[in-house]
């Protein structure tokens, strides 16, 4: 392995060269326009600009400009700002800074912005006013990032969002950035599969698409960054791409739930849109710098409970001697050809030959394919309660942030240089990102300003995350693995001599890899590059009208070589496969917006219109060496036979128009109106223009009615959206696809999914209905919404038969409706000067339901990632419902009446009709986040959970049948040593006589299930009762666990030199998912992570081989210069 | 307004423009939607059905017709209803679907050859499907790109059987009429003589597989009267086996990497016996030494084949006792986590139909009647049959078994005059005795081919094999359909469960009655 110390040179090495460029670029702008206007500032104040407005206005008015900041520093944009009983006004732009034009010293400017004080500030014979606004303490009043990165007090908008400040998010940034979000907003549900850097799964108000493509649009400083449900190659899972969005940099999240919120971002917002700003420079002397320093050290959590008593073996019988070699030059042991746990009890003080016991000629007993590894020395028999924790290591994370800012009247400028190490508890998993981001704003003159906002990020890491049920992934490893084996013998995972040729495992016979081998050697490798950023120009018209044009490109490489060794399962000869991934979206859009006020001031409107080109394309290759010609040596040349590959490349474009406008009255009454119309290349002609509109309304109670005193603030709101949605590309016309040749006859293959040239947009519209209050100056409030989607027309894949020669076929049907209620309680029980606690509550639940499909069919299966078991929607039923087979029971009358039936084989069956086991969605779910500071000291907790839901286990199936779990010592822990496997094993249940009556087939009630009707032997005893029937792997999704938690504090002053260096201190322990509660049914997983990664998505309500969670704890320093 | 109407103007004048590349944007640049090379549709076709007929003959053809032996699947709980993907051979329309393409674009371009090829490919496929299931989707079936059938209806068997006797009549008029080669014909490399020969012999397959229900003799002496216009096999080099390749792992043969190790499926019992009691030789290719007789000895030395046992194991007794005193298949099937020196990754070929079978159904339609020759012309079939397939297996035998711990040799699979002429193998006896002994011989003659022996013991009864006690308490005689079936195909299916008596594994097909 690389020393990683070299790793941060590389970094600066390729992110400064990439960026030296870019920087460069932006300086010489500002250079080259220095003489004009950084020199001669004051000049074009006193005269040109003087000049210039009595032109304009044709009176003796005056320009003032200035610059608008927090009390931090960072610049506000769309700060407000009035002449004091006049109609003029205007706002900031997105470096905080304005230009407004009074007619007299005596002129008062009144500066607002809601989450802030209003400042008034009388004019007098400045030209230049910058004014820092004081935050206000007033929690419900914020301004939130809308579409189109129009700023609004939240209080005026007619549909619910829900905003998180930078800061919360980067109390413990997660190497998935999604995760991050997990509980903090009402109404969001996220779930993940595992491994560090691995896939999220994020869906807002529950399912809606019967395809299960949920997933909401995320929007970095206007520019849209997919986070599709998956990234997967092979069964190695990549990472979704809003994983490696920077936390640093982030200065809020603005959730848009519905439609309503996101009607202006388009089609790939129709499921929510989650806007993120980042942060600005400031207009400040000198140079800020804040440095960042993050060290997390991180433990697996909950691992599944197994059983302590049986070690490996068949009916009780184990003697090792070629380890189910059957090639080996050995002769075979007595059952040692199977892996699983229905062998001799352990800790008896019994010897064996076992995998890891010496050998006569000082080999062990597992190196069967060492010429003379002499005959195995028997070693103690006994149990290894922690073989697979001990198969996992301590994780660490490093995160360091190092950010400059910097500005002037004219310009400002945020440089951040981040990194983040990662080593997975999963040895030889690991992650390093480096980014670098740049953000600027220049004026270029005073109505033309420019922005620069660029994002580098390199991505590499040795060895990604595998999921799901196979060969490749250590937890299926973990299924069959016997209870006596120690993980530690395991990690000198090569046949002495025969190092990179034959591995070295516990069991040859069942086709397993040695789980370290697997990690270390069969690698999933990556290195990513990826540049995201846009450039815009504003031009200000006058006061009231601006344009803003803008390019946005988001694109990246990423490389991944995969890589078998030689004696992999399945890749005997080794294989070495890469795949290079390209992807480019461009955004280029430009809006046209007009703002002024009627009748001094109280009627306001702001109307925008404007433009997008979308345009998505990318190819990627494949190329595999199938069979390495020397093994060791990965290299495609390296190859053995003829090499595999494929590639596949891609182009998509939608057309954008689209409007809105913003009136109020007051602060009374706020109406928004919106219309956009989309073409997109995916559809067919005729079909691919699509028309939506929206419109909300709020109304100020408190306002309006002149509220008492105690209530803070009464405000209703409602609105109602349609959202179009298209397809992928390439939906309307079948192809063929390429079968691997025959030698040299090479040959083409017909697709089974029938494309439709007739497809129709989906379309999805809401209403919703909000109302927001508070009582006693802010320290209570509640806000609650309520809304109702209808999606309608889907494009989905309907499922045809086989014999039609199609698997399935395109067509727009399908109407789903979801309901639901969100709410956010916040409550501050203590406000005093040093002494402040504050409480979020979130809590929301959705029930979707399919109100109808086609007339062909009244259900579809959605997903299968499992066995059996499968997410069905089916007419009339709840969205997300869990089918499978269940236990066959009686249904005649009598005391036997619902038992599970035991046939005459001795074995229960399943239902030849899936029946409903359940819903992946939880009743509901919430998070309670809580803040206490008190001087410098502060102590934020989370709290988060979620309550109902199921899910199937494939893990618990596999390793209970396997005799690894603790409930497979049921029966046989309870009989004498020596006798487990003597005896029949009845299962319980109603045992179906000849005649046709039922009897109990257990009549035994000490714990031995020994005496009854049908007797089987003690695998099948539990194995039977699981295996294909889905009814006995489900568990409980309810959790309660505690996400967050830290403990913070600000270095008084004047202990780091009076504030004159460093301004500020803050040192913060932090950690996360310390605990987990769940109900006493479900021992063995955390529901949050059980989401099966097999085949097209992250599919939830399956826990499929499922890594399991982790918990973290670290330090933290952050300092401010 | 009139600022209105300049706004809708423009609009209309961008949405124009606005879409005007969309077609080619989205044309998909990364295969063809067009096929004018008709050959590349036939090797997939054929490797896929073809490994789809060997697969299931391993671990569910073979076990009910007991030439294999599995605890797992002998109580046929592999059988119960799933949806159609990986069920059985229902694949099979997949490969249909093509074929009917292939079809479609040969009558477009005239492509007597293609079209004659790809019929006797649907016919076989038809075939297999229609002797497990009953009534199955047939005309209607596999088409919904060219017709937009997505919910085929099903045919009676007894339709099926005519229509697949019309469309091997049809191929054997058109193969050879054509002016083009044949490309892409992984099976016979474009020779439609070949194909010829096979259409016949499925047709001699379908008549006396039905000839319970319809009389066969008019067609059959048709056949047999003019092997110029019907010809047929001669021999095994001209029978219908894919060999596979070695250069790719597509090509394999579809147990080398499968991961079975020998310790699952088993040979039978009742195949074993009859091998050793008449001192058959082909027990050498069908099953291994038990490993219990062949390992390894502390000095490192394999003992003599001499020394071997070849031990069948009971199907449908739940459990095995041992695996290491039973005989796995032979080393043609086996895998390379077995024997990664002897396992052969193109040992075993993918029988459709073989030279043999053909001799056994002449030999019993002489018996019968159905041709002319009677008993004399029956026992040369008979003896043609058998002769044949200690040749086949005797050159099967890879080169490297010679030296290895089951020195094994072409030579070592032969049978001398004492194997004819032993009263099990002898072709004396009643009528019933001789039908009895053809029975036997094909049975042994159709181990690893496809469901083909199971169909066989359904017409005939023959042999007679044993109900294991863990199990359903009979042998099936079909299979259920598909799931999705059921579930999507609904009205159709109900029809054809109407038309069968009831979709479960006792029912009887048409042809079994």
């Amino acid at each position: 392995m690389k020393p990683t110390s070299a790793k941060p040179i590389i970094l600066m090495r390729y992110g400064l060269f990439a960026f030296g460029t870019l920087i460069a670029t932006h300086a010489s702008l500002l250079a080259g326009n220095d003489a004009k206007i950084l020199s001669g500032n004051n000049k074009i104040s006193d005269s040109n600009g003087k000049t210039e407005v009595a032109y304009r206005y044709g009176t003796l008015a005056v320009d003032i400009q200035g610059k608008v900041t927090d009390g931090k520093g960072q610049a506000l944009p769309g700060v407000n700002i009035v002449v004091k009983e006049t109609q003029k006004g205007t706002s900031t732009n997105a470096s905080g800074e304005f230009l407004i034009n009074v007619d007299s010293e005596k002129d008062v400017l009144v500066f607002s912005f809601i989450g802030y004080k209003t400042q008034s500030v009388v004019v007098g014979n400045r030209k230049e006013i910058s004014v820092i606004l004081e935050e206000d303490t007033n929690v419900l009043n914020e301004v939130v990032v809308t579409a189109l990165g129009i700023s609004r007090e939240k209080k005026s908008l007619g549909y619910s969002t829900q905003q998180i400040k930078g800061d919360v998010i980067n109390e413990s940034p997660a190497s998935n950035f999604v995760n991050n979000l997990s509980g903090k907003i009402a109404g969001v549900n996220i779930s993940g599969a595992g491994g560090v850097g691995s896939s999220a799964r994020i869906v807002i108000r529950g399912e809606s698409s019967l395809s299960m493509q949920s997933q909401p649009l995320f929007i970095i400083d206007g520019v849209p960054v997919g986070n599709d449900g998956t990234n997967n190659s092979g069964s190695a899972d990549y990472g979704n791409s809003a994983s490696e969005i920077n936390p640093a940099d982030i200065e809020s999240v603005n959730v848009l739930k519905g439609p309503a919120a996101a009607a202006l971002y388009g089609s790939r917002a129709a499921r929510g849109a989650i806007v993120i700003t980042t942060k600005k420079g400031s207009n400040r002397k000198g140079v800020g710098v804040s440095f960042n320093s993050y060290l997390f050290g991180t433990k697996v959590g909950r691992l599944p409970k197994f059983q302590n008593q049986f070690g490996q073996g068949s009916n009780g019988q184990y003697e090792g001697s070629n380890f189910g070699a059957s090639w080996s030059a050995y002769p075979n042991g007595n059952n040692d050809d199977y892996d699983e746990s229905w062998g001799p009890r352990m800790d008896i003080g019994t010897m064996k030959a076992q995998f890891d016991s010496p050998t006569t000629n000082g080999f062990r007993g597992g190196d069967v394919a060492v010429n003379n590894r002499g005959d195995v020395i028997k070693t103690p028999w006994v149990s290894q309660p922690d073989n697979v924790r001990d198969f996992f290591t301590t994780g660490k994370k490093y995160y360091n942030n190092l950010a400059f800012s910097g500005g002037n009247e004219h310009g400002d400028y945020r440089l951040s240089l981040t990194s983040m190490n990662e080593k997975g508890v999963i040895p030889n998993n690991n992650l390093d990102r480096y980014q670098v981001n740049l953000n600027s704003s220049y004026r270029l003159t005073k109505r033309l300003t420019s922005s620069i906002n660029i994002n580098y990020v390199k991505q590499t890491s040795d060895n990604r995350p595998d999921n799901g049920y196979g060969r490749n992934t250590f937890m299926y490893f973990f299924t069959w693995m016997g209870r006596n084996v120690n993980m530690n013998s395991l990690k000198r995972y090569w046949q002495p001599g025969l190092e990179g040729i034959r591995q070295f495992q516990y069991n040859y016979g069942e086709n397993h890899n040695n789980p370290f081998f697997l990690q270390y050697e069969d690698t999933k490798g990556q290195s990513k590059d990826r540049v995201y950023g846009n450039i815009a120009l504003e031009y200000a018209f006058n006061d009231h009208l601006k344009l803003k044009a803008r390019v946005a490109d988001d694109f990246y490489n990423d490389f991944r070589p995969m890589q078998w060794a030689v004696s992999s399962v399945d890749n005997e000869s080794g294989r070495y496969e890469i795949v290079q991934i390209k992807n480019e979206e461009r955004n280029a859009d430009f809006l046209l917006s007009y703002n002024n006020t009627l009748r001094n001031g109280d009627f306001g409107y702001n109307i925008s219109a404007g433009g997008n080109r979308f345009d998505n394309s990318g190819h990627n290759e494949n190329v595999a060496a199938p069979q390495l010609l020397i093994p060791g040596v990965y290299s495609i040349s390296n190859t053995g036979t003829a090499l595999t590959g494929g590639s596949s490349k891609f182009q998509k474009r939608i057309n954008s128009l689209y409007g809105t406008a913003n009136l109020n009255y007051k602060d009374y009454v706020y109406l928004d109106l919106t219309a956009r119309n989309d073409w997109s290349s995916t559809l067919p002609a005729g079909n691919n223009s699509y028309f939506y509109p929206s419109v909300g309304l709020n109304g100020n109670l408190k306002s309006i009615f002149g509220l008492p005193e105690f209530i803070s603030q009464a405000q209703l709101r409602g609105s109602w959206a349609k959202v179009g949605n298209d397809t992928g590309p390439y939906a309307l016309k079948n192809t063929y696809n390429y079968a691997s040749p025959w030698g040299s006859n090479y040959a083409l293959v017909g697709t089974g999914g029938l494309l439709n040239p007739n497809l129709k947009p989906e379309i999805i519209s809401t209403y919703e209905f909000g109302a927001a209050v508070s009582f006693f100056s802010n320290r209570l409030g509640l806000d609650v919404t309520y809304y109702n989607a209808l999606s309608k027309n889907q494009i989905i894949s309907l499922p045809t038969v086989q014999s039609s020669g199609a698997s399935s076929k395109q067509i727009n049907a399908g109407e789903i409706r979801n309901k639901g209620l969100e709410a956010v309680l916040s409550f501050v029980p203590i406000r005093t000067a040093d002494f402040k606690w504050n409480v979020t509550v979130n809590w929301s639940r959705n029930v979707g339901k399919l109100m109808s499909l086609t007339s062909e069919v009244d259900k579809i299966v959605q997903a299968a990632p499992g066995e059996d078991a499968s997410i069905q929607a089916r007419v009339g039923q709840k969205m997300g419902a869990i089918w499978g087979p269940g236990y066959q029971r009686v249904t005649a009358d009598g005391p036997m009446k619902g038992q599970v039936i035991i046939f005459n084989d001795a074995y229960p069956r399943g239902t030849s009709e899936d029946i409903y086991l359940g819903n992946y969605h939880p009743d509901w779910i919430g998070g309670i986040y809580n803040q206490l500071t008190y001087k410098g000291l502060s102590l934020n907790f989370m709290f988060g959970g979620q309550f109902g839901g199921k899910f199937v286990s494939r893990f618990y199936n596999k390793a209970a049948g396997a005799g690894q779990l603790e409930e497979s010592a049921l029966g046989r822990g309870a009989r004498a040593a020596g006798t487990e496997y003597d005896a029949p094993y009845y299962i319980p249940g109603a045992a179906q006589m000849a005649d046709g009556s039922y009897q109990p087939n257990n009549t035994s009630s000490d714990g031995t299930y020994s005496t009854g009707v049908y007797g089987t032997n003690a695998r099948y005893f539990i194995k039977k009762p699981l295996d294909h029937i889905s009814e006995a792997q489900l568990f409980s999704s309810t959790y309660f666990k505690l996400r967050e938690l830290s403990i913070g504090y600000a270095l008084p002053s004047k202990w780091i030199a009076n504030g004159k260096f460093i301004k500020n201190a803050k040192i913060s322990v932090t950690g996360r998912n310390l605990f987990l509660i769940t109900p006493k049914s479900n021992r063995h997983f955390d529901p949050e992570v059980t989401t099966s990664t097999d085949g097209g998505g992250l599919i939830p309500g399956f826990e499929n081989m499922s890594t399991p969670s982790t918990k973290e704890m670290g330090i933290s320093l952050n300092l401010n210069f | 307004m009139k600022k209105l109407s300049y706004i809708s103007f423009l609009v209309l004048l961008l949405s124009v423009s606005c879409t005007n590349d969309f077609e080619e944007i989205n044309t998909n640049p990364n295969s063809p939607d067009v096929v004018t090379n008709v050959g590349l549709l036939l090797p997939n076709a054929i490797r896929s059905a073809v490994n789809r007929s060997y697969s299931s003959a391993y671990d569910r053809g073979g076990i009910v017709a007991n030439l294999l032996a599995s605890d797992f699947a002998s109580n046929f709980s592999n059988w119960s209803r799933n949806d159609a993907t990986g069920y059985f051979l229902w694949n099979y329309y997949d490969y249909i679907r093509d074929l009917n393409e292939v079809i479609e674009i040969s009558e477009k371009q005239n492509l007597k050859n293609y079209k004659g090829v790809a019929l006797v490919l649907r016919s076989w496929m038809f075939q297999s499907l229609t002797d497990i299931y009953g009534p199955i989707p047939f005309r209607e079936a596999a088409n919904a790109k060219l017709t937009g059938i997505s919910s085929p209806a099903y045919e009676t068997q007894e339709a099926v059987y005519a229509g697949l006797l019309a469309d091997l009549a049809e191929a054997n008029t058109l193969l050879g009429s054509g002016n083009e080669t044949v490309t892409g014909d992984i099976l016979y490399n474009g020779n439609t003589a070949n194909w010829k020969k096979l259409a016949n012999g499925l047709r001699l397959r379908l008549l006396m597989r039905q000839s319970k229900r319809v009389d066969p003799s008019v067609e059959m002496k048709k056949i047999v009267s003019d092997p110029t216009t019907y010809p047929i096999f001669t021999s095994n080099t001209d029978q219908a086996a894919l060999q596979y390749l070695a250069d790719i792992t597509a090509n394999e043969s579809p147990f080398y990497r499968s991961g079975n190790g020998g310790t699952g499926t088993k040979v039978s019992k009742q195949l074993v016996d009859y091998l050793k009691t008449m001192n058959d030789k082909r027990l050498y290719v069908y099953a291994l030494p038990t490993p219990a007789s062949s390992e390894i000895d502390a000095s490192g030395n394999r003992p003599d084949p001499s020394k071997f046992v070849y031990t069948g194991d009971l199907n449908g007794i739940g459990m095995f006792p041992n695996a290491n005193i039973t005989s796995p298949s032979g080393m043609l099937w086996m895998s390379i986590q077995y024997s990664p020196d002897l396992a052969s990754s193109k040992g075993g070929q993918g029988i459709i139909m073989s030279y043999s079978e053909v001799q056994f159904i002449l030999a019993e339609a002489a018996e019968k009647g159905y041709i002319s020759g009677g008993s004399t012309a029956a026992e040369n079939y008979y003896f043609n049959g058998i002769k044949d397939q200690f040749k086949y297996y005797a050159s099967r035998i890879p080169a490297n078994y010679a030296t290895s711990y089951l020195k094994l040799t072409p030579a070592s699979i032969s049978a001398d005059d004492s194997y004819f002429k032993q009263d099990a193998v002898a072709y004396t006896g009643t009528t019933d005795k001789k039908l009895e002994k053809i029975g036997l011989q094909k049975w042994i003659s159709l181990y690893q081919v496809g469901f083909e022996a199971w169909s066989e013991w359904r017409r005939t009864g023959l042999p007679n094999i044993p109900i294991g006690p863990v199990g359903p308490g009979y042998i099936p005689r079909r299979m259920l359909y598909p799931a999705d079936e059921l579930r999507i195909n609904v009205a159709n299916y109900n029809k054809a469960v109407s038309s069968l008596g009831a979709d479960d594994l006792k029912s009887h097909v048409w042809w079994d009655k």
